[in-house]
């Protein structure tokens, strides 16, 4: 294909302006439409991985092999013998590409105030630690997150507060089984109480400081069960998983896991998501097959009688086929120019603004995690180029058959027709 | 342990060692049962689902130890079985929960020796109609003309090698009780 077959398929379809321009302004805005989906569903993503990773999870957890996900009470770390935590924190944080790390105890028992009682997680903290890794302390409404000042201090969700009737500054014990087999309980002053909007965390969540939790279930203080890690990139978290496992089974037996193995739940949606994108976009190619396919056949049928004339000066069918391809790539390369002058700045107000779902909706939680009020888009430009090279692939097929249709034209019977 | 009981309704419990859990005390009236957590010095209402957990790391549960009595109340009783095993005449029963029993068991069965009446095992069925865990008695010992079994070994009968033994040293019948002993408040005494 020459650049003079070039430069005439552009002029050509500028010939007929207002037909050029409709399909362009179908196409195009089909992209635009594509590049607005693409992007809200890739927000929708991101939103839905930090809310489901950022309040307790963490990017990636490393726990004694028998640990997760059943959690008895003395697979900690290290086993019987516990381990060094500092020196265990210390090996996590050296890599570069690790935020922060935090150790943790979780707990299983009862949570008992007045006459109330029920069964409750109980997540013991370090809590300035914690805090670099999850994000639960911007979710206080009442009182404050957990401090060294409050070593008895414990925070719990909204819904909690109300079952049991409590406040900031009341009494509540804890109950469990303890690791000596004994019934460890203690008094508790709840200091803080937060809300997530996830039932899970705000009626049946309770975090004290690993220190009284650790005495509660009696183990020592070299027994801990988990280490959240947060990362600089949350994208990373499989490869620095990996890494890690190979790194802190040097001292001590560990198995180190990705969001996606701790939330399977969040990783299937988040699969689910991008089905669904491809999905529309599939659907959307499929319209516009049609719509190039007529746009395109339109042209040759019209232009029978020029076309038969290049053909009787001499032009060969496989150079009338390229012409008819080049012009639909022309076409496709036009509108996606287009699509993408609408999109662009679409795109930015996403990013930026986000989409307001109105003040109906104060937030909704979908597979255990919750999106706030406002839908923020995030730029996924693999999906967009995705996208554009769907289009102009669909654009070149649909134009083949017109193409070889005129290829087909006897120069004799073309020059006839009006 | 030490227990004490006034007729089928009033139980309470006092716990003497380890001393992790030395003055720790369970208190049953009717269908309520409360503890007393000496650390917290506090007293809660046991809910229903810490009763047929686990007890204090054991194979019994609460309910194992404070609500027997209620066997005849909540199950429907057929016999099963009546006639010799092993060369010991014995009666079987089939204990089904009623409709508005909340257990967590499918059914219960029960032998029992024809000659002195006294049980010598029970069987505890899930729901699936699967055994699940055996509890049985001996060292039959007479106190005030009372004959009573003084050990009793739960097995749970899908973790082998594992049991607990609840073993009675000292059994008296007849003491004088007050109703007073089974106040809420003469719990943290």
């Amino acid at each position: 294909m020459s650049g003079r077959l070039l430069q005439f398929a552009w002029r050509n379809l500028w010939r007929n302006p207002r037909r050029t321009m409709i399909a362009m302004s179908a196409i195009g805005f089909g992209y635009a439409m594509l590049l607005f989906v693409a992007c809200l569903m890739a927000g929708l993503r991101q939103q839905m991985i930090e809310s489901g990773t950022a309040l307790v999870v963490s990017d990636i957890q490393a726990h004694a092999p028998a640990y997760f996900p059943d959690r008895p009470m003395h697979q900690t770390l290290g086993g019987q013998k516990g381990t060094n935590v500092s020196a265990l924190l210390a090996t996590i944080t050296a890599d570069p590409r690790v935020y922060a790390a935090s150790p943790r105890v979780y707990g299983y028992g009862l949570a008992s105030a007045g006459d109330q009682s029920a069964g409750v997680e109980i997540l013991g903290v370090v809590p300035n630690q914690e805090q670099k890794v999850t994000a639960l302390q911007t979710r206080i409404v009442k009182g404050s997150y957990l401090s060294d000042q409050m070593p008895k201090g414990i925070v719990v969700g909204d819904k909690f507060a109300t079952t049991f009737g409590v406040g900031i500054g009341s009494e509540i014990i804890l109950l469990t089984q303890a690791a000596d087999g004994s019934m460890g309980n203690d008094l508790y002053t709840l200091v803080g109480i937060f809300h997530t909007g996830l039932d899970t965390l705000d009626g049946g969540l309770v975090l004290a400081s690993l220190a009284s939790v650790q005495e509660l279930l009696r183990l020592p203080p070299v027994r801990i069960h988990e280490v959240g890690i947060k990362l600089r990139d949350i994208t990373e978290a499989s490869t620095v998983a990996a890494a890690l496992s190979v790194q802190l089974n040097k001292s001590l037996p560990v198995r180190v896991r990705a969001w996606p193995e701790l939330a399977p739940e969040l990783a299937d949606y988040v699969q689910f998501n991008r089905s669904v994108t491809f999905i529309l976009f599939f659907i959307f190619f499929l319209l516009a097959i049609i719509g190039i396919v007529n746009t395109m056949l339109m042209a040759v049928i019209e232009r029978t009688r020029e076309l038969g004339m290049l053909m009787a000066v001499g032009m060969r069918p496989v150079q009338v086929v390229g012409l008819i391809l080049a012009e639909a790539a022309g076409l496709a390369a036009a509108s996606l120019v287009l699509g993408g002058a609408v999109g662009v700045p679409v795109l930015w107000y996403l990013q930026v603004h986000g989409l307001d779902l109105g003040s109906a909706i104060e937030e909704f939680s979908l597979a255990g995690v919750v999106v706030g009020r406002h839908w923020y888009g995030r730029q996924d430009f693999f999906a967009y180029s995705q996208a554009a090279l769907g289009l102009a692939l669909t654009a070149l097929m649909s134009a083949l058959y017109p193409a070889l249709r005129a290829a087909r034209f006897r120069p004799t019977e073309a020059l006839r027709k009006i | 342990m030490r227990i004490w009981s006034l007729g089928e309704e009033n139980i309470l419990v006092r716990i003497i060692s380890p001393p992790e859990d030395a003055g720790t005390a369970i208190l049953k009236v009717g269908s309520n049962s409360w503890y007393y957590l000496p650390k917290t010095k506090r007293t809660i209402k046991t809910p229903a689902s810490m009763t047929m957990t686990s007890w204090m790391g054991s194979h019994f549960t609460l309910d194992d130890l404070v609500k027997q009595s209620y066997l005849t109340n909540d199950y429907v009783i057929t016999t099963a079985f009546e006639g010799t095993r092993d060369g010991v005449a014995v009666y079987e029963y089939t204990l089904t929960p009623k409709p508005t029993t909340v257990v967590v068991w499918g059914k219960i069965v029960l032998q029992i020796r024809q000659a002195n009446q006294m049980p010598i095992w029970q069987r505890y069925y899930d729901e699936d109609g699967k055994p699940v865990r055996e509890l049985t008695f001996s060292e039959y010992i007479t106190v005030k003309k009372r004959l009573i079994p003084t050990r009793l070994v739960m097995r749970p009968l899908n973790k082998a090698g594992e049991q607990t033994v609840i073993q009675y040293k000292n059994v008296n019948f007849d003491v004088p009780i007050s109703n007073d002993t089974f106040l809420l408040s003469n719990l943290q005494r």
